[in-house]
């Protein structure tokens, strides 16, 4: 019996996978920073490196004990082998998204480090890995520490067909996101046509980590739920879909539990406070449902129709989209969505491609 | 007069000056009548969420944002028509319409106020 993923995908279903990493280093990105950044990488040695992106991380594979029979792991990769990784999970397309700067929001000097490694990202991906007609695309990192820098960002590479988002790291970052400083970057995205991708950092790459959590359960299963909250409560409250209306909103890698959670409770706090989110025009859950939502990784509950009651909840499968977070060590391939017992074939293709087939041009 | 039997007597209106309020008992419920600003308002005593006593909060002007654009900061102010609070939990309404000011589906039911002959009347 084979224990591939390719074996348990199923191809009855067109399948795009809207998070998946590309394992890119530093090293991939020093001929694409400008000056004089790029020297000093060169120069320097590993502490420089650690200077431009301070990261901590916990042991993923459990200290070896997840070890998978396959070469896509957390060394890094080559450009060729996004097309062999989707075929491997049995995606069509793949919109692969940043590794590296996953630690994005840990940059909180007013010097030039985002920009100029939001931009090396971008012009490497295009460069070396991004290929449309292979089906291997990315999102634009958004250097959102420095909103002018930004936008200039995202005009710069808004017309390209490999970049069909743009995405900010939601692990920490201060202020929360829906300060008016990042407006400029909402206009600028909504103009390209394009949706913002929220994608949190977590396991130490957010503050859970710092203030004394010590294993990797607790700050896996913290940081990313946390941190895609609360970035998630301050769009709504500070009305970004209202001042945006066109800008379609993607958040990715909490699961899906989260959602009805936050509908709930900001809609009780809301009825009690709407004197303190004046800018909505309906409840806060309404929102909710008008943002899209990655499934990874999702929640496999005792009782199949819990998870049924969620789908419905957040408003169906047209807000959803399969993700597989790969190669990441709690990824989900196609079959945990084509495998659920209560879904139609065609919703499950809805989830499986037709969501991102919509928001992302793919 | 028949249209009398039905209305309920509230207070004359020199009784009722703005900023003041009265609980009058329609029919075995009691409303709350409103003088805010020379304009007369009743609803209903009983909060929609967990029947609290909704007409003895607090009344002032709806609350406004307006947003100038990307980047600017929203502007605040109180609007003219009134929303009253209620005590227990902050459930807001507008005081024209019932409707709670975030959720249209919240109401609480409201009543013609009317002046004849010195005196305040709710007509239910």
């Amino acid at each position: 019996m084979s224990h591939d993923v390719e074996a348990v995908s199923h191809h009855d279903y067109r399948v795009v996978d809207t998070d998946a990493h590309y394992i890119e280093s530093i090293d991939d990105l020093i001929s694409y920073m400008d000056e004089p950044w790029k020297t000093r990488l060169e120069k320097g040695g590993e502490a420089s490196k650690s200077f431009l992106l301070p990261k901590s991380s916990g042991d993923r594979t459990v200290f070896g004990r997840i070890s998978r029979d396959h070469p896509y792991g957390y060394e890094g990769n080559d450009p060729e082998d996004a097309a062999e990784i989707m075929d491997y999970l049995g995606v069509d397309a793949s919109i692969q998204l940043t590794q590296l700067l996953l630690a994005f929001a840990r940059l909180k000097a007013d010097d030039d480090r985002a920009a100029v490694l939001a931009k090396a990202y971008n012009d490497y991906m295009l460069d070396q890995v991004v290929d449309p007609d292979a089906g291997v695309y990315t999102t634009g990192v958004i250097p959102y520490q420095d909103p002018a820098v930004a936008v200039e960002e995202i005009d710069r590479i808004k017309h390209e067909s490999g970049i069909v988002g743009f995405m900010m790291v939601t692990g920490g970052a201060e202020p929360p996101f829906g300060n008016r400083e990042y407006e400029p970057i909402y206009e600028a995205v909504e103009r390209s046509g394009k949706p913002i991708v929220f994608h949190t950092g977590g396991s130490g790459l957010d503050e859970f980590y710092l203030s004394g959590y010590e294993k990797l359960i607790e700050t896996h299963t913290l940081g990313f739920l946390m941190n895609n909250m609360a970035q998630t409560v301050s769009l709504i409250v500070q009305g970004i879909p209202v001042k945006f209306p066109d800008l379609d909103i993607v958040f990715l890698e909490s699961g899906i539990f989260y959602i009805p959670l936050l509908m709930s409770r900001l809609d009780a706090e809301y009825r009690k406070r709407p004197s303190e989110a004046p800018l909505l025009e309906k409840p806060p859950s309404a929102y909710l449902q008008e943002m899209y939502f990655g499934t990874q990784p999702i929640e496999e509950p005792p009782h199949p129709d819990h998870l049924k009651h969620v789908i419905e909840m957040v408003g169906g499968p047209e807000r959803l989209m399969y993700a597989s977070d790969y190669p990441h060590w709690d990824f989900d391939p196609p079959s945990t969505i084509a495998d659920l017992p209560f879904l139609s074939k065609d919703d499950k293709q809805q989830i499986l491609a037709g969501t991102a087939e919509e928001v992302f041009g793919i | 007069m028949s249209s009398d039997t039905d209305r309920v007597e509230v207070v004359p209106v020199d009784e009722l000056t703005p900023g003041e309020r009265a609980i009058v008992d329609v029919n075995g419920h009691d409303v709350g009548v409103f003088n805010v600003d020379g304009e007369y308002y009743a609803l209903l005593n009983t909060c929609p969420h967990e029947r609290g006593p909704v007409c003895d909060g607090s009344v002032r002007g709806i609350l406004e944002a307006e947003w100038p654009g990307p980047g600017e900061r929203v502007v605040e102010s109180y609007a003219e028509t009134p929303a009253i609070s209620c005590p227990w939990h902050g459930w807001e309404f507008d005081m024209e319409t019932g409707k709670h000011v975030g959720d249209q589906n919240c109401v609480v039911p409201t009543f013609d106020v009317v002046a004849e002959d010195g005196t305040l009347y709710v007509e239910p």
